[in-house]
């Protein structure tokens, strides 16, 4: 009976746990919780740990402490299987076990388990096999598909080639919903954009530093390492043009603003930085997975369910158990 | 819009009030012919609702399953069926005022959603669409009929009508004993468990196979699992504690909360990935 009041225990404090974090937007920069929750609560706040509560050490803790009794329970109902012949008995002890499998392969998951994301431009490789993935990946072409006659993407796809030591070992194609996997790693389709690329050249002599950088996004350059950002004009997606533009901000240390707009292949001065916007280039956001406990962590839960239906399968002969 | 969606939305609604209206009166009134009155408009409304449904499935050349109007009217609906498979079964129809009321606010909800259909985003396009939105419409019509008994729980009064007159209508009427409302209870709730549990599965496979991660603690998942973790402690609480009566018709109240919170505080409240408005 200790045991089973330990165990609800816990559960109760892990479903506390749960719903602080269903209430308290987690994982907000902390400015956010200030701005809502005032100076004094929002540092409380984070110093509990509030705003990331599920890795907090606290979580973790409950966890490990479930799974210990999970254990033990599941440990004691197999042995008062022995004694009690009756299918639904079966049914809890099968649904406590897939729950254990399901928790250790979670935890195999958090240990062992990484994954990464990676902008590929068309046409470019990423080393991969520097980040520990057992091959390279080339982008070889894009393609987004669109309902007919509208803007609403319905699908996009990379058609990608698998490489080792620059010899070819694969082809295939990525898409939403459909990963592809090879060799204990899966790639997954997340996103698109564009890359803008170019060079910065300090003025009046400086040399011409190259940058790649997504839509939108932000780079130093020049001697003062100032802030500039890259964003194109219009949408290439909906409105492809042969020549497009792209504007850059500067932001000087000194809080000083600059703006130009850039033709492509031209190069305009913003500031003392002149910077030369050489093209646009697809690039396709794709997260490379290992994680080897997804299988215990599904195999775990489906076992559960049978157990769980198995458990409760003789109310519908209207018994009460 | 499309003109006849808003005319059959606002019939089915209208009648669903017509029919909370005469099974509310009955208790008034204790008039028999209100009981077969509010029947058949409850049924007249169903058939309105089965309807719209159906218009709208065949409109979006899919299920209708992808947003959170098709999701509400489609659990107003399965509420409906749950409740009149219970209330004929085990003859409940003076819980029906009640069932009645919740599937009249679910389809005024509905109502004052955005009714546009728009094509599938590309991470909906998936075979799991279907059995995930499915498990959770069977789950929450589960949950919302236990909550219905549970609320008649926690309301009714001690002393009970003893008038003897044995047509079918009185016997359609009863209410049961508390013992026998929470058996009933029990049975709603493990069955939405069950269902809960098959939509988080789903949901993590399909998770999985769309961004690579199965869990990710996106508020919908959150509040998924307080659902889900406060069914469970009702289950272990009833089973080895000897939970009964008034506690466990909190359990239910609460945990059906959790359900609607879920899916419209989520959706309004704190936006993730599951806010397909």
């Amino acid at each position: 009976m200790i045991l089973v009041v330990a165990a609800m225990f816990t559960l109760s404090m892990i479903l506390a746990a749960v719903l602080v974090g269903g209430l308290i937007p987690q994982g907000l920069p902390s400015e956010v919780y200030i701005d809502r929750f005032g100076e004094y609560l929002a540092r409380l706040l984070l110093m509990l740990g509030l705003d990331d509560i599920y890795r907090t050490k606290g979580f973790f803790l409950l966890g490990l402490l479930l799974l210990v009794q999970l254990a033990v329970c599941t440990g004691k109902r197999v042995l008062m299987l022995r004694g009690n012949s009756k299918l639904w008995a079966a049914g809890s002890v099968l649904l406590h076990i897939g729950l254990l499998v399901f928790l250790v392969s979670t935890a195999v998951s958090l240990w062992w388990g990484k994954s990464l994301m990676v902008e590929v431009p068309e046409g470019k490789t990423t080393e991969l096999t520097k980040q520990g993935v057992p091959f390279d990946l080339r982008l070889d072409r894009f393609l987004i598909e669109y309902y007919p006659g509208s803007h609403s993407v319905r699908q996009y796809r990379s058609d990608v080639t698998l490489l080792l030591a620059e010899k070819e070992i694969k082809q295939a194609s990525i898409e939403v919903n459909s990963p592809l996997e090879h060799e204990g790693a899966k790639l997954f389709q997340m996103s698109y954009g564009w890359l803008l690329e170019g060079s910065v050249r300090q003025l009046p002599d400086g040399k011409a530093e190259p940058f790649s950088i997504l839509n939108g996004g932000w780079f130093r350059a020049g001697v003062n390492q100032d802030r500039v950002r890259a964003v194109i004009m219009g949408d290439p997606d909906k409105h492809p043009s042969k020549n497009p533009e792209a504007a850059f901000l500067l932001l000087t240390e000194s809080g000083d603003r600059q703006a130009a707009v850039v033709a492509q292949g031209t190069s305009e001065a913003a500031g003392e930085l002149e910077i030369r916007f050489d093209q646009i280039r697809r690039y396709s956001g794709l997260q490379v997975k290992q994680d080897p406990g997804i299988a215990g962590i599904f195999a775990g839960l489906t076992l559960s369910l049978f157990g769980l239906m198995i458990r409760y399968a003789p109310l519908g002969g209207k018994k009460d158990l | 819009m499309i003109h006849w969606e808003a005319y059959l939305l606002l019939s089915v609604f209208v009648v669903y009030v017509g029919g909370v209206l005469v099974f509310s009166l009955r208790n008034w009134l204790g008039s028999n012919r209100l009981i077969a009155a509010g029947v058949l408009l409850a049924g007249v409304a169903f058939v309105l609702h089965t309807g719209l449904l159906l218009a709208r499935g065949f409109a979006a050349g899919r299920l209708p399953f992808s947003n959170l109007y098709e999701f509400t009217l489609v659990f107003a609906w399965a509420t409906m069926l749950i409740f009149a498979f219970f209330a004929v079964r085990f003859k409940l129809l003076a819980s029906a005022p009640l069932a009645l009321s919740l599937t009249t606010l679910l389809v005024g909800i509905a109502a004052m959603m955005p009714r546009d259909i728009r094509p599938l985003m590309p991470a909906l396009r998936s075979g799991w669409l279907q059995s995930h939105v499915a498990s959770g419409v069977l789950a929450y019509g589960a949950f919302a009929v236990s909550a219905v008994l549970a609320v008649v729980m926690l309301t009714r009064s001690e002393e009970r009508d003893e008038s003897s007159e044995a047509d079918w209508a009185v016997k359609y009427w009863r209410m049961p004993e508390l013992a026998e409302l929470e058996r009933y209870v029990h049975g709603l709730i493990v069955f939405g468990f069950f269902f809960l549990s098959v939509l988080m599965l789903t949901g993590a496979i399909w998770a999985e196979e769309t961004w690579g991660r199965w869990w990710g603690w996106d508020p919908k998942e959150i509040w998924a699992l307080v659902t889900w973790l406060i069914y469970l402690v009702y289950l272990h609480g009833r089973r080895r504690f000897g939970w009964t009566g008034q506690t466990t018709a909190w359990f239910s109240a609460v945990g059906f909360f959790a359900v609607m919170f879920t899916l419209f505080g989520v959706t309004y409240l704190l936006p993730g990935l599951h806010s397909y408005k």
